[in-house]
């Protein structure tokens, strides 16, 4: 028979066409804003550590592929991804072999032993930020003053930059010396990516619009944050920064969206999604009050991660199950 | 939460064409699921247009008729999808109208149930749902005192207490239902024949219409508003909501049971509008099954033809879709259809929709790792973890997968709809079903 034969294959013949990679751009696309006022505030030395976070990923993970002998997989970008996201959580002055470091070890260890794209229990980059600031605090630790330090944080020059979230910890009562709108807006000592809310919630909001992470750990987290936040303040006013202030310093912003909707590292149900940033929001502000130098977020959501597998059991009941128990 | 994908519906352009009378039909003597005919014809016989050519008292089957007039041909094979090959009978077409008469028959209600099955068997009608079985199979499967078999192996006869009629297609790209839910035009009194018929035969109590939003049927609102039958108004577009258990649902106020179970259990049994009017047409005149209507989908278009059982393919696929030259054909809808290898392939009774997709519009699935984004289980219409049960089926963790549910997968495709890793989620649910029923039975 010579008459033409067509495809076969399994319904649905439509699909809707989204790629993981489309996704991975779109997450990218969504940091730009914050990347770019990182590089108004903190100048555009920024960028090269963002460029020597994310070579360190590619280039471990095109080695990984071909050590392997696997099909490459950084066409998919999400090596730069990785690189992307690890850099922007490190404060802007860091050495610049830091970064570099960081993104060979979160493919090495955080990604590659564990199969392709999908496999991996804890987020890379988290893997990455936190072997770092294990291994070299003190290397991490070179926050600088962002450009518009002078009008609305603290007007003090001669201190060293200090995050606001250190500087509370040091003395609670500082809180009040930081205006809530400076920081909302991006008015703060921090790193490198995470000092604009505003900007994290305009890039979170597009990756909402554009289905490539689910609402609801985003949203648990930031209600995590915000109530033990709000109870701890209202249980011990002296010692606990009110809930706005955590809200919108250290990395809660970027957390909420950029960490705690990782594919692959949180759950996929719905009430599994909200109460595991519920959760991780909550342990943020146990990690911030009771004290932890560096890494508050990232600890948080990879312990949580570590959950993943429990949260994924709350998955709801299936149709037509609860008629038939009732 | 609303779940299911959106989905553009294009409604048909204009009313159904009717297709001039093709040259020649090849009517396959097996029509339904797991039942076929016995030829009551020779070569060389003339037939009439409606004049039964094959019989099915025997095992049950629906009767097939002539669909046009013209000259027995020939029998021959033709080759199915799964790879066996079926006897059809070829008639050639004289081109001329003949028709056999139809027999009015007065008060068609009288007769028992009973009868009026075997008048419905006889005028071959098919339910063109997913199973393609044919009315008078269904009903009795509903309706068997006997019970039958179910995988969970208990004997079940349930009572039927609520009849659905669906006014439009459950593929939303499909306007097969909406054509001929338009057709009905002020006329309703053979949509209330069938609905009395039906009522009659399944002793059920209710009678719903499940309309789309949008759909404005004026002489169909006003009938049911005159005969106490409930409008269920659902969104075509948000798919799959015109699906049996989705209907169901909306029927009962409760979901039905899915998992092991076939919808009609729950007391409600779904219906095509188009098999109702079918039913009144039989009951009525003894008019059998000669024609449907179907939809032709493709990217140029989508049209509604009414076109005689046994019509080539390649005939329908000349008027969906001129000039486009596909890579995909698909009998039935793009969502739930099966992919066709040829175009050399007669239409059926449970044919609803010929699709043509060329190659730029439809991705191909490539089953990459599943990375675990939590679209499709955001999605699932039955609140399943489909990502997961796609795992567990793909490392052949199949009784995994049956603990977490996969029986209660009613395969609409939505998950694999979103899925940005290009999952065969669909293959892997059927794959992990069947393969924990060869366990089960094989036990
Ligand atoms: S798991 Fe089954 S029911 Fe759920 S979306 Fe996928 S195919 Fe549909
Ligand atoms: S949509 Fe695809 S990649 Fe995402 S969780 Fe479901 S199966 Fe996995």
């Amino acid at each position: 028979m010579t008459e033409k034969r067509f495809i076969v294959s399994l319904s649905p013949h439509l699909r809707h066409g989204r790629t993981i990679r489309q996704m991975i751009l779109t997450t990218m696309i969504a940091l730009i804003p914050a990347v770019a006022w990182g590089v108004y505030q903190f100048g555009f030395r920024v960028l090269v550590v963002i460029i020597a976070a994310a070579l360190g990923a590619i280039i471990t993970e095109a080695t990984v592929n071909r050590v392997g002998d696997n099909p490459y997989t950084i066409k998919d970008f999400h090596a730069a991804l990785v690189g992307l996201v690890l850099a922007l959580l490190l404060p802007p002055a860091v050495p610049l072999w830091i970064p570099f470091l960081g993104g060979v070890l979160a493919i090495l260890v955080g990604k590659a032993p564990f199969g392709p794209l999908g496999s991996a229990p804890l987020a890379p980059a988290l893997v990455g930020v936190l072997i770092l600031a294990l291994s070299w605090p003190a290397e991490i630790d070179h926050y600088t003053q962002p450009r518009t330090a002078a009008e609305a944080v603290k007007a003090d020059d001669a201190a060293p930059a200090e995050p606001p979230l250190t500087a509370v910890y040091v003395d609670p009562s500082d809180a009040a010396d930081y205006c809530t709108s400076g920081l909302f807006l991006g008015n703060q000592v921090g790193a490198i990516g995470t000092i604009s809310p505003l900007l994290l919630l305009l890039g979170g909001l597009l990756l909402l619009w554009r289905k490539v992470i689910r609402w609801q750990a985003p949203v648990g987290f930031l209600i995590g944050v915000a109530v033990t936040a709000g109870i701890a303040h209202g249980i011990a006013p002296g010692s606990v920064a009110p809930a706005t202030f955590h809200l919108f310093t250290g990395a809660t912003m970027f957390g909420a969206f950029f960490l705690c909707s990782e594919w692959t590292s949180t759950p996929v149900t719905p009430w599994g999604m909200f109460l595991f940033g519920l959760f991780a929001g909550g342990v943020v502000i146990l990690f911030r009050v009771c004290g932890m130098p560096f890494g508050r977020v990232p600890w948080a959501i990879v312990l949580m991660s570590l959950a993943t597998p429990l949260f994924d059991r709350i998955a709801s009941t299936p149709f037509g199950k609860a008629a038939s128990h009732a | 939460m609303r779940r299911g994908i959106k989905l553009p519906t294009r409604a048909p352009s204009g009313a159904a064409e009717k297709m001039v009378p093709p040259k020649q039909v090849v009517l396959l003597l097996r029509q339904e699921v797991g039942r076929s005919c016995k030829p009551v014809v020779k070569v060389g016989d003339a037939v009439k247009a409606g004049q039964q050519i094959a019989d099915g008292a025997e095992s049950g089957a629906a009767d097939l008729h002539a669909s046009i007039s013209g000259e027995v041909k020939a029998f021959t094979e033709v080759l199915l999808s799964d790879g066996t090959e079926e006897k059809a009978i070829v008639i050639e077409g004289d081109g001329g109208g003949g028709v056999q008469p139809a027999t009015k028959i007065s008060k068609p209600l009288s007769a028992e149930p009973a009868e009026l099955l075997e008048r419905i068997r006889q005028a071959g009608i098919i339910c063109a749902s997913r199973e393609a079985k044919s009315l008078c199979a269904v009903i009795d499967e509903a309706m068997s005192p006997r019970g039958y078999l179910n995988p969970t192996g208990e004997a079940i006869a349930k009572p039927i207490r609520h009849i659905a009629v669906r006014f439009c297609d459950t593929d939303p790209l499909v306007c097969s239902l909406r054509a001929v839910a338009g057709q009905i035009g002020k006329n309703t009194t053979a949509l209330k024949l069938g609905i009395d018929a039906l009522l009659k035969i399944t002793s059920a109590e209710e009678v719903h219409f499940a309309l789309d939003k949008t759909q404005e049927l004026a002489a169909v609102e006003k009938l049911a508003d005159e005969n106490d039958i409930a409008v269920h108004r659902f969104d075509a577009c948000q798919y799959p909501s015109f699906s049996d258990p989705l209907i169901a649902a909306a029927v009962l106020g409760k979901e039905p049971e899915v998992a092991y179970k076939r919808i009609h259990e729950s007391g409600v049994l779904v219906l095509d509008i188009d098999t109702v009017l079918e039913t009144a047409a039989a009951l009525k005149s003894g008019t059998p099954v000669t024609h449907k209507t179907i939809a032709a989908v493709s990217s140029t278009g989508i049209k509604a033809v009414t076109a005689p059982i046994g019509t080539s393919l390649e005939a329908i696929a000349e008027i969906a879709a001129q000039g486009l030259s596909p890579d995909k054909v698909i009998l039935g809808g793009p969502m739930q259809g099966m992919a066709h290898f040829t175009l050399d392939f007669p239409m059926s009774k449970s044919t609803t929709a010929l699709t043509l997709l060329r190659r730029e519009d439809h991705t191909k699935a490539q089953n990459d790792p599943c990375i675990c984004c939590g679209l499709c289980s955001e999605v699932c219409p039955t609140r399943l973890t489909p990502g997961m049960l796609s795992r567990l089926c793909e490392f052949k963790e199949f009784a995994q997968a049956e603990e977490a549910h996969l029986f209660s997968c009613i395969e609409c495709g939505c998950c694999a709809y979103v899925c940005p890793a290009g999952r065969s989620m669909v293959q892997f649910m059927v794959q992990g079903k069947s393969e924990r029923l060869a366990a089960r039975r094989s036990d």
